[in-house]
Protein backbone atom coordinates (compact mmCIF):
# COMPACT_ATOMS: atom_id res chain seq x y z
CA UNK A 1 0.00 0.00 0.00
CA UNK A 2 1.43 3.41 -1.01
CA UNK A 3 1.82 6.29 1.44
CA UNK A 4 -1.05 8.13 -0.25
CA UNK A 5 -3.35 5.10 -0.01
CA UNK A 6 -2.39 4.58 3.62
CA UNK A 7 -3.19 8.20 4.31
CA UNK A 8 -6.52 7.94 2.51
CA UNK A 9 -7.43 4.97 4.69
CA UNK A 10 -6.43 6.89 7.82
CA UNK A 11 -8.48 9.92 6.73
CA UNK A 12 -11.48 7.74 5.97
CA UNK A 13 -11.26 6.07 9.39
CA UNK A 14 -10.81 9.43 11.13
CA UNK A 15 -13.81 10.82 9.26
CA UNK A 16 -15.89 8.04 10.72
CA UNK A 17 -14.72 9.01 14.21
CA UNK A 18 -11.66 6.81 14.71
CA UNK A 19 -9.52 8.83 17.13
CA UNK A 20 -6.46 6.60 16.87
CA UNK A 21 -6.40 7.08 13.08
CA UNK A 22 -6.58 10.81 13.62
CA UNK A 23 -3.77 10.50 16.17
CA UNK A 24 -1.57 8.95 13.49
CA UNK A 25 -2.36 11.84 11.16
CA UNK A 26 -1.45 14.29 13.94
CA UNK A 27 1.90 12.53 14.41
CA UNK A 28 2.51 12.67 10.69
CA UNK A 29 1.81 16.39 10.28
CA UNK A 30 2.47 17.95 13.66
CA UNK A 31 5.95 19.22 12.77
CA UNK A 32 4.72 20.90 9.59
CA UNK A 33 1.70 22.47 11.29
CA UNK A 34 3.71 23.74 14.28
CA UNK A 35 6.27 25.15 11.85
CA UNK A 36 3.69 27.06 9.78
CA UNK A 37 1.97 28.41 12.88
CA UNK A 38 5.27 29.47 14.42
CA UNK A 39 6.39 31.22 11.22
CA UNK A 40 3.08 33.06 11.17
CA UNK A 41 3.17 34.27 14.78
CA UNK A 42 6.81 34.03 15.97
CA UNK A 43 5.80 33.04 19.48
CA UNK A 44 6.74 29.57 20.69
CA UNK A 45 3.99 29.17 23.27
CA UNK A 46 1.36 30.70 21.04
CA UNK A 47 2.49 28.41 18.21
CA UNK A 48 2.08 25.34 20.45
CA UNK A 49 -1.40 26.31 21.54
CA UNK A 50 -2.50 27.42 18.09
CA UNK A 51 -1.14 24.24 16.47
CA UNK A 52 -3.17 22.15 18.93
CA UNK A 53 -6.20 24.28 18.16
CA UNK A 54 -5.56 23.76 14.43
CA UNK A 55 -5.68 19.98 14.87
CA UNK A 56 -8.86 20.23 16.95
CA UNK A 57 -10.44 22.31 14.18
CA UNK A 58 -9.23 19.75 11.65
CA UNK A 59 -10.87 16.96 13.68
CA UNK A 60 -14.16 18.84 13.85
CA UNK A 61 -14.20 19.65 10.13
CA UNK A 62 -12.73 16.39 8.87
CA UNK A 63 -16.13 14.98 7.74
CA UNK A 64 -16.39 17.83 5.22
CA UNK A 65 -12.85 17.27 3.87
CA UNK A 66 -12.74 15.84 0.33
CA UNK A 67 -9.51 14.10 -0.66
CA UNK A 68 -9.45 16.06 -3.93
CA UNK A 69 -6.75 18.30 -2.42
CA UNK A 70 -3.81 16.92 -0.40
CA UNK A 71 -4.46 16.67 3.33
CA UNK A 72 -1.25 18.56 4.01
CA UNK A 73 -2.52 21.65 2.11
CA UNK A 74 -5.87 21.44 3.87
CA UNK A 75 -4.09 21.36 7.24
CA UNK A 76 -1.89 24.29 6.22
CA UNK A 77 -4.97 26.30 5.46
CA UNK A 78 -6.40 25.58 8.91
CA UNK A 79 -2.99 26.28 10.49
CA UNK A 80 -2.69 29.69 8.82
CA UNK A 81 -6.23 30.69 9.84
CA UNK A 82 -5.75 29.44 13.40
CA UNK A 83 -2.46 31.32 13.74
CA UNK A 84 -4.07 34.53 12.54
CA UNK A 85 -7.02 34.04 14.92
CA UNK A 86 -4.64 33.43 17.81
CA UNK A 87 -2.71 36.58 16.96
CA UNK A 88 -5.91 38.61 16.82
CA UNK A 89 -7.10 37.23 20.15
CA UNK A 90 -3.85 37.98 21.85
CA UNK A 91 -2.59 41.55 21.95
CA UNK A 92 -0.59 41.89 18.78
CA UNK A 93 3.13 41.47 19.38
CA UNK A 94 5.29 44.32 18.21
CA UNK A 95 8.30 43.29 16.17
CA UNK A 96 10.76 44.32 18.91
CA UNK A 97 8.86 42.19 21.43
CA UNK A 98 9.14 38.96 19.48
CA UNK A 99 10.31 36.12 21.63
CA UNK A 100 13.88 35.05 21.20
CA UNK A 101 13.97 31.34 20.53
CA UNK A 102 16.64 28.74 20.78
CA UNK A 103 18.03 28.63 17.31
CA UNK A 104 20.14 26.07 15.59
CA UNK A 105 23.69 27.29 15.81
CA UNK A 106 25.90 26.53 12.81
CA UNK A 107 29.04 26.93 14.97
CA UNK A 108 29.63 26.57 18.67
CA UNK A 109 31.71 29.73 18.86
CA UNK A 110 29.83 32.01 21.35
CA UNK A 111 30.46 35.09 19.27
CA UNK A 112 29.11 33.58 16.06
CA UNK A 113 26.19 32.15 18.02
CA UNK A 114 25.30 35.62 19.18
CA UNK A 115 25.52 37.00 15.65
CA UNK A 116 23.33 34.15 14.36
CA UNK A 117 20.72 34.80 17.03
CA UNK A 118 20.68 38.50 16.33
CA UNK A 119 20.30 37.85 12.63
CA UNK A 120 17.49 35.37 13.18
CA UNK A 121 15.66 37.83 15.41
CA UNK A 122 15.85 40.50 12.77
CA UNK A 123 14.60 38.16 10.07
CA UNK A 124 11.69 37.14 12.33
CA UNK A 125 10.90 40.78 13.04
CA UNK A 126 10.89 41.59 9.34
CA UNK A 127 8.62 38.62 8.53
CA UNK A 128 6.24 39.66 11.31
CA UNK A 129 6.10 43.18 9.95
CA UNK A 130 4.59 41.90 6.69
CA UNK A 131 0.82 42.11 6.15
CA UNK A 132 -0.88 38.84 7.18
CA UNK A 133 -1.94 37.85 3.66
CA UNK A 134 1.57 38.32 2.26
CA UNK A 135 3.16 36.61 5.28
CA UNK A 136 1.02 33.50 4.77
CA UNK A 137 2.09 33.23 1.11
CA UNK A 138 5.75 33.79 1.99
CA UNK A 139 5.72 31.20 4.79
CA UNK A 140 4.12 28.55 2.59
CA UNK A 141 6.60 29.22 -0.21
CA UNK A 142 9.87 29.81 1.61
CA UNK A 143 9.49 27.46 4.57
CA UNK A 144 7.11 24.77 3.34
CA UNK A 145 8.24 24.80 -0.33
CA UNK A 146 4.70 24.71 -1.72
CA UNK A 147 4.23 25.40 -5.43
CA UNK A 148 2.27 28.51 -6.46
CA UNK A 149 -0.63 26.26 -7.46
CA UNK A 150 -0.64 24.55 -4.05
CA UNK A 151 -0.48 27.89 -2.24
CA UNK A 152 -3.38 29.13 -4.38
CA UNK A 153 -5.54 26.13 -3.52
CA UNK A 154 -4.49 26.18 0.14
CA UNK A 155 -5.39 29.84 0.63
CA UNK A 156 -8.21 29.83 -1.94
CA UNK A 157 -6.74 32.66 -4.00
CA UNK A 158 -5.76 32.91 -7.70
CA UNK A 159 -2.20 31.99 -8.74
CA UNK A 160 -1.69 35.56 -9.97
CA UNK A 161 -2.44 36.83 -6.47
CA UNK A 162 0.08 34.37 -5.02
CA UNK A 163 2.72 35.78 -7.34
CA UNK A 164 1.92 39.42 -6.60
CA UNK A 165 1.79 38.87 -2.81
CA UNK A 166 5.07 36.99 -2.92
CA UNK A 167 6.69 39.79 -4.93
CA UNK A 168 5.39 42.36 -2.48
CA UNK A 169 6.57 40.33 0.52
CA UNK A 170 10.06 39.89 -0.92
CA UNK A 171 10.43 43.55 -1.88
CA UNK A 172 9.21 44.62 1.55
CA UNK A 173 11.55 42.20 3.31
CA UNK A 174 14.47 43.52 1.30
CA UNK A 175 13.68 47.05 2.42
CA UNK A 176 13.15 46.07 6.06
CA UNK A 177 16.32 44.05 6.28
CA UNK A 178 18.34 46.62 4.36
CA UNK A 179 17.36 49.28 6.87
CA UNK A 180 18.98 47.16 9.58
CA UNK A 181 21.97 46.19 7.51
CA UNK A 182 23.88 49.39 8.29
CA UNK A 183 24.01 48.49 11.96
CA UNK A 184 24.40 44.71 11.91
CA UNK A 185 25.34 43.59 8.41
CA UNK A 186 22.37 41.21 8.42
CA UNK A 187 21.44 41.20 4.79
CA UNK A 188 24.75 40.84 2.99
CA UNK A 189 27.35 38.88 4.77
CA UNK B 1 14.65 52.36 -22.76
CA UNK B 2 14.98 48.83 -21.33
CA UNK B 3 11.88 47.36 -19.77
CA UNK B 4 12.93 45.49 -16.64
CA UNK B 5 11.35 42.20 -15.59
CA UNK B 6 11.32 42.62 -11.83
CA UNK B 7 7.79 41.25 -11.45
CA UNK B 8 8.83 37.93 -13.03
CA UNK B 9 12.10 37.43 -11.17
CA UNK B 10 10.54 35.85 -8.08
CA UNK B 11 8.59 33.35 -10.15
CA UNK B 12 11.73 32.68 -12.23
CA UNK B 13 13.70 31.96 -9.07
CA UNK B 14 10.93 29.64 -7.86
CA UNK B 15 10.89 27.86 -11.23
CA UNK B 16 7.22 28.69 -11.69
CA UNK B 17 7.30 30.30 -15.14
CA UNK B 18 6.24 28.56 -18.33
CA UNK B 19 8.94 27.76 -20.86
CA UNK B 20 8.29 30.77 -23.07
CA UNK B 21 8.37 33.24 -20.18
CA UNK B 22 11.41 31.55 -18.71
CA UNK B 23 13.27 32.00 -22.00
CA UNK B 24 12.27 35.68 -22.12
CA UNK B 25 13.51 36.30 -18.59
CA UNK B 26 16.77 34.45 -19.29
CA UNK B 27 17.32 36.47 -22.45
CA UNK B 28 16.66 39.67 -20.54
CA UNK B 29 18.93 38.68 -17.65
CA UNK B 30 21.79 38.07 -20.07
CA UNK B 31 21.81 41.78 -20.94
CA UNK B 32 20.50 43.51 -17.82
CA UNK B 33 22.82 43.97 -14.88
CA UNK B 34 20.08 45.64 -12.78
CA UNK B 35 17.82 42.58 -13.02
CA UNK B 36 20.80 40.28 -12.41
CA UNK B 37 21.50 42.19 -9.19
CA UNK B 38 17.83 42.01 -8.23
CA UNK B 39 17.79 38.25 -8.80
CA UNK B 40 20.92 37.83 -6.67
CA UNK B 41 19.18 39.81 -3.92
CA UNK B 42 16.17 37.51 -4.09
CA UNK B 43 18.47 34.49 -3.86
CA UNK B 44 20.26 35.96 -0.82
CA UNK B 45 16.94 36.75 0.81
CA UNK B 46 15.61 33.24 0.26
CA UNK B 47 18.82 31.75 1.70
CA UNK B 48 18.69 34.11 4.66
CA UNK B 49 15.06 33.24 5.42
CA UNK B 50 15.87 29.53 5.44
CA UNK B 51 19.15 29.58 7.32
CA UNK B 52 18.65 32.38 9.82
CA UNK B 53 15.39 31.24 11.30
CA UNK B 54 15.77 27.54 12.00
CA UNK B 55 13.52 26.70 14.91
CA UNK B 56 14.33 23.78 17.14
CA UNK B 57 11.61 21.25 17.69
CA UNK B 58 9.10 23.00 19.93
CA UNK B 59 7.66 19.93 21.66
CA UNK B 60 8.31 16.20 21.83
CA UNK B 61 6.11 14.40 19.28
CA UNK B 62 4.39 12.06 21.69
CA UNK B 63 3.70 14.89 24.11
CA UNK B 64 2.10 17.07 21.47
CA UNK B 65 -0.14 14.42 19.91
CA UNK B 66 -1.14 13.14 23.36
CA UNK B 67 -2.26 16.63 24.36
CA UNK B 68 -4.22 16.99 21.11
CA UNK B 69 -5.85 13.58 21.72
CA UNK B 70 -6.95 14.69 25.21
CA UNK B 71 -8.55 17.84 23.85
CA UNK B 72 -10.45 16.29 20.94
CA UNK B 73 -14.14 17.06 21.43
CA UNK B 74 -17.08 14.88 20.44
CA UNK B 75 -18.27 15.65 16.93
CA UNK B 76 -21.73 17.24 16.73
CA UNK B 77 -22.99 15.63 13.52
CA UNK B 78 -22.39 11.93 12.86
CA UNK B 79 -20.92 11.49 9.36
CA UNK B 80 -23.62 8.99 8.31
CA UNK B 81 -26.45 11.45 9.01
CA UNK B 82 -24.67 14.30 7.25
CA UNK B 83 -24.07 12.17 4.14
CA UNK B 84 -27.71 11.03 4.14
CA UNK B 85 -28.82 14.66 4.34
CA UNK B 86 -26.44 15.56 1.53
CA UNK B 87 -27.81 12.79 -0.70
CA UNK B 88 -31.38 13.79 0.12
CA UNK B 89 -30.60 17.39 -0.69
CA UNK B 90 -29.39 16.50 -4.21
CA UNK B 91 -32.33 14.12 -4.73
CA UNK B 92 -34.73 17.11 -4.69
CA UNK B 93 -33.61 18.70 -7.99
CA UNK B 94 -33.09 15.25 -9.52
CA UNK B 95 -36.71 14.35 -8.64
CA UNK B 96 -38.09 17.61 -9.99
CA UNK B 97 -36.18 17.28 -13.26
CA UNK B 98 -37.23 13.63 -13.62
CA UNK B 99 -40.89 14.55 -13.10
CA UNK B 100 -40.58 17.32 -15.66
CA UNK B 101 -38.92 14.97 -18.17
CA UNK B 102 -41.63 12.35 -17.59
CA UNK B 103 -44.45 14.83 -18.17
CA UNK B 104 -42.75 16.18 -21.29
CA UNK B 105 -42.33 12.65 -22.67
CA UNK B 106 -45.98 11.78 -21.97
CA UNK B 107 -47.12 14.95 -23.68
CA UNK B 108 -44.96 14.39 -26.76
CA UNK B 109 -46.11 10.76 -27.13
CA UNK B 110 -49.69 11.81 -26.64
CA UNK B 111 -49.52 14.57 -29.23
CA UNK B 112 -47.79 12.28 -31.71
CA UNK B 113 -50.46 9.62 -31.23
CA UNK B 114 -53.22 12.17 -31.71
CA UNK B 115 -51.57 13.49 -34.86
CA UNK B 116 -51.15 9.95 -36.17
CA UNK B 117 -54.85 9.35 -35.49
CA UNK B 118 -55.82 12.43 -37.44
CA UNK B 119 -53.88 11.22 -40.43
CA UNK B 120 -55.51 7.84 -40.13
CA UNK B 121 -52.34 6.01 -39.30
CA UNK B 122 -53.81 4.50 -36.15
CA UNK B 123 -57.45 4.21 -35.17
CA UNK B 124 -58.10 2.13 -32.08
CA UNK B 125 -55.35 3.53 -29.77
CA UNK B 126 -56.79 7.00 -30.29
CA UNK B 127 -59.81 6.32 -28.10
CA UNK B 128 -57.54 5.15 -25.28
CA UNK B 129 -55.12 8.03 -25.74
CA UNK B 130 -57.88 10.65 -25.90
CA UNK B 131 -59.21 9.41 -22.60
CA UNK B 132 -62.20 11.19 -21.07
CA UNK B 133 -63.83 14.02 -22.96
CA UNK B 134 -61.16 14.22 -25.62
CA UNK B 135 -58.25 14.81 -23.22
CA UNK B 136 -54.85 13.75 -24.43
CA UNK B 137 -52.61 11.19 -22.75
CA UNK B 138 -50.93 13.81 -20.57
CA UNK B 139 -54.16 14.96 -18.95
CA UNK B 140 -55.43 11.41 -18.71
CA UNK B 141 -52.21 10.33 -16.98
CA UNK B 142 -52.30 13.25 -14.58
CA UNK B 143 -56.00 12.85 -13.81
CA UNK B 144 -55.67 9.13 -13.22
CA UNK B 145 -52.77 9.86 -10.83
CA UNK B 146 -54.83 12.45 -8.99
CA UNK B 147 -58.00 10.37 -9.08
CA UNK B 148 -56.13 7.40 -7.74
CA UNK B 149 -55.51 9.41 -4.59
CA UNK B 150 -58.54 11.65 -4.27
CA UNK B 151 -61.22 9.66 -6.07
CA UNK B 152 -63.35 11.33 -8.69
CA UNK B 153 -63.64 14.57 -6.77
CA UNK B 154 -60.99 16.32 -8.87
CA UNK B 155 -62.57 15.43 -12.20
CA UNK B 156 -65.95 16.51 -10.92
CA UNK B 157 -64.45 19.75 -9.65
CA UNK B 158 -62.88 20.48 -13.04
CA UNK B 159 -66.15 19.69 -14.77
CA UNK B 160 -67.94 22.01 -12.36
CA UNK B 161 -65.47 24.83 -13.06
CA UNK B 162 -65.89 24.44 -16.79
CA UNK B 163 -69.69 24.44 -16.62
CA UNK B 164 -71.20 27.53 -18.15
CA UNK B 165 -67.84 29.28 -18.58
CA UNK B 166 -66.85 27.59 -21.79
CA UNK B 167 -63.33 27.12 -20.40
CA UNK B 168 -61.79 23.72 -20.99
CA UNK B 169 -59.90 23.44 -17.72
CA UNK B 170 -58.07 20.24 -18.53
CA UNK B 171 -56.10 22.15 -21.16
CA UNK B 172 -54.50 24.15 -18.36
CA UNK B 173 -53.37 21.14 -16.40
CA UNK B 174 -50.07 20.60 -18.28
CA UNK B 175 -49.23 24.29 -17.90
CA UNK B 176 -50.22 24.17 -14.24
CA UNK B 177 -47.98 21.19 -13.52
CA UNK B 178 -45.03 22.66 -15.37
CA UNK B 179 -45.43 25.96 -13.51
CA UNK B 180 -45.54 24.08 -10.19
CA UNK B 181 -42.36 22.15 -11.07
CA UNK B 182 -40.62 25.33 -12.20
CA UNK B 183 -41.60 27.01 -8.93
CA UNK B 184 -40.27 24.08 -6.89
CA UNK B 185 -37.01 24.06 -8.83
CA UNK B 186 -36.59 27.83 -8.47
CA UNK B 187 -37.19 27.54 -4.70
CA UNK B 188 -34.56 24.80 -4.40
CA UNK B 189 -32.13 26.86 -6.49
CA UNK B 190 -32.68 29.90 -4.25
CA UNK B 191 -32.03 27.91 -1.08
CA UNK B 192 -28.92 26.34 -2.64
CA UNK B 193 -27.58 29.77 -3.66
CA UNK B 194 -28.29 31.26 -0.22
CA UNK B 195 -26.49 28.35 1.51
CA UNK B 196 -23.45 28.71 -0.75
CA UNK B 197 -23.40 32.48 -0.43
CA UNK B 198 -23.51 32.33 3.37
CA UNK B 199 -20.68 29.74 3.40
CA UNK B 200 -18.46 31.96 1.23
CA UNK B 201 -19.12 35.09 3.24
CA UNK B 202 -18.06 33.35 6.50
Amino acid sequence: MSTFEAETVLVSRAQKGDRSAFGELVQRYQAAVVDVVYRMCSDAQLAQDAAQEAFIQAWLHLPSYHPRSPLRNWLYRIAVNTALDALRRQARLLPQEIEKLDLAAPQDNPESLLVEKERADQVQCAVQALPEACRAVLVLREYENLSYQDIASTLDIPVGTVMSRLNYARERLKLLLRSNADQTEVYHD
Amino acid sequence: MIEHMNQWLGAYLDNELNEEMQRKVEAHLANCSACQAELEEFKSLSKLLKTAANVKSLAPEAHFSARVALKLPRRQIPPLASSAVRIGWWMIPAGILSAWAFLQAVQVVSNLALAAGQFGLISSPLAWLSGLNGQNLFTSAVLSLVDGRFGLATSSFLAFLGKGTGIVWHLFIPVLFQAALALLFASWLTVWWLRNFSKRSK
